[in-house]
């Protein structure tokens, strides 16, 4: 079937409902969270802002999702209530599905897990990739990452990563969504779980995209058995279909070791064939990646929880807040990598963009302008994190000419 | 013996008449040239003058984020740019100074990289702006545009 994917980026919510509560079968329902919801550039409907998706099928796991066990429920928030749109009849808005999560088996569900991409209008599944497709029976929890490249509205790639350490890349770019296809583009070590969505950065000349991931069970905080990664994987295939070789594994990428607080990177192994590939970065025993990444101005801001911090297993346990410049470690400069442990907080949530304009009159005799500053920073529960300089609302003049009369 | 006046020769008369005329014309043209000269710097004041009133129209928009930001609100009925500014921009000492904003538009943008690309964090975009505005004096005629391009970074969907 044809079909082009509205994106519909940005922020994500998601809705716990209790799915007993509708009626049915209440053994074998449950519910997944969709990917919700605004557009990225130009959507005729301006509509579309602070939408979620509630997805809910059944009525048995063991079976592949499809149309016919599946329902979508589309709810928009308006000032302050939920109110179902019905119909909507603008463009082909597509919400993807993560799918798999179960409480009681975790991740041990080969028949309904992967993601699927839902006509909303029509109910109608556009496509999917499941359990029963080869390497995918592992559950979906984090956040899926739509990238439209080319920004014409329309998604290109949308990166996913699964319960089982895996990284994924779909390729949306065709209108015929029978030639769509995903590919696994690394397997972390076993016992490995990404719960948060990869971020995804263009390199500065735009040869390839950086796809900043990392690992942590926080469903298990006091669990500090297995080993956590950070990892900086360079996706080349940015301008086709896949069509390179699959890393596989973390012995392809060049390993960033922690020594004293301080990154060491052995700068003779920059021009190293895996330095090409990416990088990874093992963290401390027990400590866990608790937020997506989240980029602006090449500084990568995420968070990590110890439970037992080295001085002992009490409280909260140790929170750190990790700034990176990715590209930087790439090129062996200055490592550009630094963390700040901040305490008793917890696990930090994800971190959240925001953007303030300060403006100020000022005022000379009775000539009175406006002088404004913007602010965008990000915060991570209470604490601000800053992004340096981006120059924003910066003007520069380029060209300045007089037309007068002959 | 008497001399006929009629035997007179000479020609002091004419040339002296004809002298006086040339001072005359000489005279006169060297007025009128000061005058026009005066006219000339008089109007060469006032289209620098009218150059300032366009510059510091320009510089007064291009100062203020909200005509970049919030474009949209700055457009009249038939989706011009129509700003409100303030009087004393238009003020001059003849006070017969008409100002117009010809054009205030977004030609391109370029996105940056280095941020996450799934609109998280919103890339920033490199914008290019044209402004021209024109000062024209009623009285002399004279008239000046000036015309600026700016670059203006700031968050994607400012480029309409």
């Amino acid at each position: 079937m044809a079909a082009v994917i509205k994106v519909w980026g940005f922020g994500l919510l998601l809705i716990c409902v209790n799915p007993w509560a509708a009626d049915g079968d209440l053994y074998h329902r449950y519910w997944v969270p969709a990917t919700a919801v605004q557009p990225l550039s130009s959507h005729s409907n301006g509509n579309n802002h602070n939408q979620t998706y509630i997805g809910i099928f059944s009525p048995d796991s063991n079976v592949p999702v499809s149309s016919d066990n599946l329902k979508l429920y589309r709810i928009e928030f308006d000032e302050n209530t939920l109110k179902p749109i019905l119909d909507d009849a603008d463009g082909l808005p597509v919400p993807v599905m993560r799918l798999g999560y179960n409480a009681e088996t975790e991740d041990l569900n080969p028949k309904s897990e992967g993601i699927v991409i839902i006509n909303e209008l029509s109910g109608e599944i556009i496509w999917q990739f499941s359990g029963f497709d080869v390497d995918t029976d592992f559950s979906v929890t984090a956040n899926v990452t739509v990238i439209d490249r080319n920004s014409d509205g329309f998604a290109d790639r949308i990166y996913f990563v699964d319960m089982h350490g895996q990284l994924w890349r779909m390729n949306s770019q065709s209108s015929e969504s029978s030639v769509w296809t995903a590919n696994r583009l690394l397997t972390l070590p076993s016992g490995s779980k990404f719960v948060h969505a990869p971020d995804v950065i263009a390199s500065a000349d735009n040869s390839y995209d950086g796809v900043i991931l990392g690992s942590g069970d926080i469903d298990k905080p006091f669990d500090t058995r297995g080993q956590n990664y950070l990892v900086f994987y360079r996706d080349r295939g940015v301008s086709q279909s896949f069509e390179g070789t699959l890393i596989g594994s973390l012995d392809d990428l060049y390993e960033v070791k922690f020594d004293s607080g301080s990154p060491v990177l052995d700068v003779t192994n920059v021009n190293d064939i895996k330095f090409s590939n990416g990088w990874y970065l093992k963290l401390g025993k027990g400590e866990k990646i608790v937020s997506r990444a989240l980029t602006a101005n090449n500084i990568t801001v995420f968070a990590t929880h110890t439970h037992c911090a080295p001085v002992g297993c009490q409280g909260l346990g140790e929170v750190r807040i990790y700034r990176i410049e990715p590209f930087a470690v790439a090129a062996g400069s200055d490592y550009g990598m630094d963390y700040t442990v901040v305490g008793g907080q917890g696990i930090l949530p994800s971190p959240l963009n925001f953007t303030v304009t300060v403006s100020a009159e000022s005022c000379e005799g009775e000539k009175c302008a406006q002088q404004s500053k913007i602010v965008r920073e990000a915060l991570l529960g209470p604490h601000v994190e800053q992004f340096g300089n981006q120059g924003l609302g910066v003007r520069r003049k380029l060209w300045w000419y007089i037309v007068q009369d002959d | 013996m008497r001399k006929s006046s009629d035997n007179q020769i000479g020609a002091a008369l004419p040339i002296g008449l004809l002298m006086l005329l040339l001072v005359n014309i000489l005279t006169v043209a060297s007025i009128s040239s000061s005058n026009i000269n005066m006219q000339i710097i008089q109007n060469q004041q006032r289209l620098l003058e009218m150059q300032h009133i366009a510059t510091n129209v320009n510089n007064y928009i291009l100062s203020d984020l909200d005509y970049f930001i919030n474009y949209k609100n700055h457009l009249n009925s038939h989706g011009h740019f129509a700003p409100v500014l303030p009087d004393f921009l238009f003020r001059d000492s003849f006070g017969r100074t008409n100002v117009q904003i010809d054009s205030f538009k977004c030609l391109a943008e370029t996105n940056a990289t280095g941020c996450s690309l799934d609109g998280l964090f919103p890339c920033l975009y490199e914008t290019l702006w044209q402004l021209s505005t024109s000062a024209s004096d009623l009285s002399s005629g004279a008239k000046a545009t000036i015309v600026e391009g700016v670059s203006f970074k700031y968050l994607p969907d400012h480029c309409p």
